[in-house]
């Protein structure tokens, strides 16, 4: 089209504007940042009574905003067919909320659609075009967008890289813990230091920064807590205009913290602060960042539709929704605004069978030598994709569909649900990711990209099944659940049989995993015909997550002859360690226990075999002396000995003076608060306090703690894993308290094996006459001692 | 009106009025016992707002009376609401007919302070002139939680309140006898 | 959506609880083989869980005899071994001497 400038570049940021309609940011290959904008009208739709949608149009014929009425049938999932509707078009995106609250206010009885669904997912829907996808452009010199055509998919394994420019700041303290001093800044190569008082320069240079430098994205840490609404309050005081935002046109967006429960979870979300045209990303208040980082945030953005700066603070479940709202849109499905659809009443007795969990086989306790475990990879997705479980095809009357077993119900699988449809291009490129990082060398940049997106999609994979037992969920419904449920446990029950058919025990089933073994099997071979087999009679993706060297599965802390679920930790044959619900895997474990106890079983690795288990255990016990020592002395870090945990209640709610409330009490004194939802850090210490909150300004000195305390769950920690070896926590706080002593022998412990699973392993008494090797604070004891430790 | 203590439980629930049951745990137990006893006459539809439909109890309940268990617990009707709107809808969908209804926690999903008070005011007002539908043609009891005066709570109980034509009150459960109704 | 049954571990520490009276009045002795009946029913709870059963008692009941059986049959093959040994040690001693 003559006039029209034309550019490739990638879509980065879009929102409603009173004046411009929609504004669209591209980032050019050349370079260029790109305001463009363009008209977007927007509908949403009622449904209900004729009298009442008549009430409707003839209220919103009045609506001083310009819109469009139209009478129309759309299709409605849970209807399971298309329903007449009032479609009410507004021409402006962002008179969308004003409209549609007025009518709903006046009109609450009916239905609504489509009527708060995001607007990248809108413009993905029409377009094309979803978050940080490569488009071309087509616009005039005014910047109004003529054409945007997407040049790739979000399932695409290597999209081309996003040129960015990041500015990071970050203050020299935690500003809950103590007031900052200065802000580091870094741009491409070069790093400042700017002095937070006085504050005229400091805001004239960071201002300066931005202009020179225009980054795409503001990478801060306690951005969204501390250091942007600060900035913007010293910007105002000062009356010097702060360019945060790209758009110049624009008003930073604050959102205010708020608690809500999710999955019986008490969730709080710290305030935000987004920017327009750029990108502000908080680390200290991004989801997971910690697993996958910005690598991480863009992928999710990229498949999930959401704009990066929502995406990089939203839940997985938030993900979910939003992949399945996109899916809706294009098939052309309403979106309920609430959903009303309810659970199909049913006889008492179907709900013994409905209303179970997941299959959880309690371990055989022990340690175990040639263990497979084996796993189904994303068990529930799986299931959702190949057995078609949708809530729209899920339910007790559709004659000639397949019966779910033991529910009652049938499942249509004639044409593909909106949730399968949803997830299976993302399983897929899971599985097709998993088998490019298998290919490349650790050393590889692009193996940690994807490592990253991997970590991104287990989460949206985890969340999915939750996700559509969701009270709130769009598109979530319990019999879909239940469904799902009912061939997990299916799956698990045929692989069970196939295992032993071919003569292995079940050592455990956890949901999706499974741990066998058989004599003489020891091999990766020896476990694929079962593998085969597992494969062939459930039709599910099953892979070997690897044959262990030994495995222990560890009893509760409450009786010893109880088994428990998902705790255990075991050897790879090529010597990696894998740990389940042990200490070291614990928030509230203080980091120096967690390393020492992992530093523990990375010895106890360092054996070929299970035999050479006992030669390892004077190393393990030395490294526990030499921790309750440092201990003792003071020479463990106070950082190390932060003791974190999740508050679930207020102050005011907690019935007794646990560790957790002192703390709280302790800040609030202070005038720091915090809310459920969010963690509360303390140390244990000496004296009638018993505690200190650590994010106090002031920090006790090494000798005030409690070393009593930390002892006690070091030699926790410690027992947790050598306990499977036959060395029970009181053992062992004889041994490393008093007079000390390990008897080194190889008779003092067996594997587990055979009919008699129940049986931990007992400490066989030592046989008078052989030397011992006797480890101590300093080293070698004498004998009297050694006899008083038995003793 | 007091619930008598009874074996049989075969506690006379007039057609034609919503019963306001209040307890504990939204008289949890109490409800069970109904669903027990009205069970031994014909079908029962129980509605669910606070998953509380626990159907073991019922179960030992009806062993205790009968050697028909698993016909009896067959005769139950179940269906749960997790949402305000899910419970409104659930109680506009059902068909008035000469089926005893019993309603679980039907304020729970009303508690969820997500959604505005107005709305759920709206929404209960609804659900209230179903429960009137509902009782015409078959028993009704409603199963709710003792009002605290003053609150948010207590308002949306008292719309529930205006559309009951009786109350019964049960007292603490019994720690020995689980399924049984106490004197209040 | 949370669920309405209580899981198969909730409703098996109801049980135990449901036994607390009897085994107050129990001997010391008996309560803690009272303990080992429960604790080997508890070994089961995936399979009870499973069995979706109204009365899920009846299948803790099944599950201690399971144990109690298997404890039997270990027993029974030791006490062959240790038979099979008596009669050869026997018959050893009751050779004449040489």
């Amino acid at each position: 089209m003559a006039g029209l400038e034309e550019r490739a570049g990638w879509l980065i940021d879009l929102y409603a504007d009173p004046r411009d309609d929609l504004v669209v940011w591209i980032l050019a290959e050349d370079g260029a940042r790109l305001r463009l904008h363009q008209p977007f009208p927007i509908t949403f739709y009622a449904a209900g009574p004729a009298a009442d949608l008549r009430e409707l149009w003839r209220f919103l014929q009045s609506d001083p905003a310009p819109l469009h009425l139209a009478r129309g049938e759309r299709h409605d999932l849970f209807a399971g067919r298309a329903i007449p509707v009032l479609a009410v078009r507004v021409a402006c995106p962002a008179d969308l909320g004003p409209v549609f609250h007025r009518a709903a206010e006046r009109f609450p009885d009916l239905t609504y659609y489509d009527a708060d669904i995001t607007l990248s997912l809108r413009y993905a829907a029409v377009t094309g075009a979803f978050s940080l996808s490569f488009c071309r452009v087509a616009y005039e010199p005014s910047g109004r967008l003529r054409e945007i055509e997407s040049l790739g998919t979000p399932w695409e394994l290597d999209p081309p890289a996003l040129p960015l420019r990041i500015l990071a700041v970050e203050p020299d303290v935690n500003p809950s813990h103590a007031p900052p001093q200065r802000l580091t800044v870094c741009c491409g190569n070069h790093t400042y230091s700017l002095d937070l008082r006085p504050e005229r320069p400091l805001l004239l240079n960071l201002r300066g920064l931005l202009r020179e430098h225009d980054p795409d994205l503001l990478l801060t840490t306690w951005g969204d807590t501390w250091l942007l609404p600060e900035l913007m309050r010293l910007s105002c005081e000062h009356r010097l205009p702060l360019p945060l935002n790209r758009d110049p046109c624009r008003g930073v967006i604050r959102k205010e913290e708020k608690v809500y429960f999710s999955y019986g979870q008490v969730i709080h979300r710290g305030q935000q602060v987004h920017l327009a045209g750029r990108w502000h990303i908080d680390r200290a208040n991004a989801m997971l960042w910690g697993d996958y980082g910005l690598e991480g945030i863009f992928e999710l953005a990229r498949i999930t539709g959401l704009p990066v700066q929502t995406v990089a603070r939203t839940s997985p479940g938030t993900g979910i929704s939003s992949m399945q709202i996109l899916t809706a849109l294009r098939q052309g499905v309403l979106v309920p605004w609430h959903k009303q659809q309810t659970e199909d009443s049913r006889s008492a007795m179907d709900l013994f069978y409905a209303d179970q969990g997941g299959l959880v086989y309690q371990p055989l306790i022990g340690l175990h030598r040639d263990v497979a475990g084996i796993d189904f990879v994303s068990m529930y997705p799986s299931i959702m994709v190949h057995y078609n479980i949708s809530p729209e095809t899920v339910g007790a009357d559709r004659p000639g569909a397949e019966e779910i077993p033991e529910l009652h119900m049938r499942v249509d699988r004639s044409h593909p649900g909106l949730v399968p449809l949803t997830l299976k291009p993302l399983l897929e490129k899971r599985i097709e990711l998993k088998h490019r990082i298998a290919g490349l060398p650790a050393w590889n940049p692009q193996r940690k990209r994807y490592a990253a997106w991997a970590s991104a999609y287990k989460w949206l994979l985890v969340t999915c099944f939750g996700y559509l037992g969701y009270k709130n969920a769009r598109f979530g419904r319990i019999e879909a659940h239940q469904a799902v449920t009912a061939y997990g446990r299916e799956t698990l029950l045929l692989a069970k049989e196939a295992a032993e058919e071919q003569g292995f025990t079940v050592l455990h089933l956890y949901v999706d995993g499974m741990w066998v073994k058989r004599p003489g099997a020891s091999q990766v071979a020896d476990f694929q015909p079962l593998l085969d087999r597992i494969a062939e009679v459930t039709r599910l993706p099953i892979a070997l997550d690897g044959v262990y060297r030994w495995v222990a599965f560890l009893p509760s802390r409450r009786d010893a002859r109880m088994p428990v679920a998902n705790r255990y930790f075991g050897v790879f044959q090529d010597g990696s360690l894998k740990t389940r619900g042990i200490d070291s895997r614990r928030l509230d474990t203080p980091p120096f226990i967690s390393r020492v106890q992992m530093a523990m079983l990375e010895l106890l690795a360092g054996a070929e075999d299970a035999g050479a288990l006992p030669a390892k255990l004077p190393g393990a016990l030395g490294l526990l002396r030499r921790a309750a020592a440092d201990l003792r002395a003071g020479r463990i870090p106070v950082a190390d000995c932060v003791v974190t945990q999740k508050l679930s209640r207020t102050l005011e709610e907690f019935r007794s003076a646990s560790p957790a409330a002192r703390a709280l009490a302790q800040l609030g004194a202070a005038g720091k608060s915090l809310r459920p939802g969010q963690r509360v850090r303390f140390l244990y210490i000496r004296g009638d306090q018993r505690v200190h909150a650590w994010d106090l300004p002031d920090t006790p000195p090494p000798e005030a703690l409690d070393h009593e305390r930390y002892l006690t769950l070091l030699l926790r920690a410690a027992s947790n894993i050598l306990q499977p070896l036959g060395l029970e926590e009181a053992v062992l706080r004889d041994w490393v308290l008093g007079g000390a002593v390990y008897l080194g022998l190889p008779g003092c412990w067996r594997l587990e094996d055979g009919l008699d699973p129940g049986v931990g392993l007992g400490l066989l008494p030592p046989p008078q006459n052989l030397p011992l090797p006797i480890l101590g604070d300093t080293g070698w004891l004498p004998e009297e001692s050694v006899r008083a430790g038995r003793d | 009106m007091l619930i008598e203590e009874s074996t049989d439980a075969q506690i006379d629930l007039p057609t034609g009025n919503v019963v306001l049951v209040i307890g504990p745990h939204a008289a949890q137990e109490a409800m069970i016992e109904l669903a027990g006893g009205l069970v031994h006459l014909g079908r029962v539809r129980v509605l669910d707002g606070g998953n509380q439909f626990n159907a073991y109890w019922l179960a030992r309940s009806l062993r205790r009376r009968s050697p028909e268990m698993f016909p009896m617990l067959s005769r139950v009707n179940l269906a749960r609401a997790f949402t305000c709107y899910q419970m409104e809808t659930m109680l506009a969908e059902s068909r008035s007919l000469s089926v005893p209804t019993l309603v679980m926690d039907l304020l729970a999903t009303f508690f969820d302070e997500s959604v505005a008070l107005p709305e759920r005011r709206r929404l209960l007002q609804h659900a209230a002139d179903h429960l009137r539908r509902l009782c015409q043609q078959a028993p009704l009891a409603v199963g709710a939680r003792p009002p605290i005066p003053g609150s948010e709570r207590g308002e949306l109980y008292a719309i529930l309140r205006e559309a009951a034509d009786q109350v019964w009150e049960v007292g603490a459960p019994h720690p020995a006898q689980p399924a049984q109704l106490a004197l209040f | 959506m949370g669920r309405t049954l209580p899981a198969i571990a909730q409703v098996f520490l109801q049980e135990q609880e449901s036994f607390a009276r009897f085994r107050r009045a129990l001997r010391r002795g008996d309560q803690l083989v009272l303990d080992d009946l429960f604790a080997a029913a508890q070994q089961h709870l995936a399979a009870a869980s499973y069995a979706a059963h109204a009365l899920p008692f009846e299948i803790f009941l099944l599950a201690m005899l399971l144990e109690e059986h298997k404890q039997v049959l270990r027993l029974r093959s030791a006490v062959a071994e240790q038979q099979d040994l008596i009669y050869h040690l026997r018959a050893a001693l009751d050779e004449p001497r040489g």
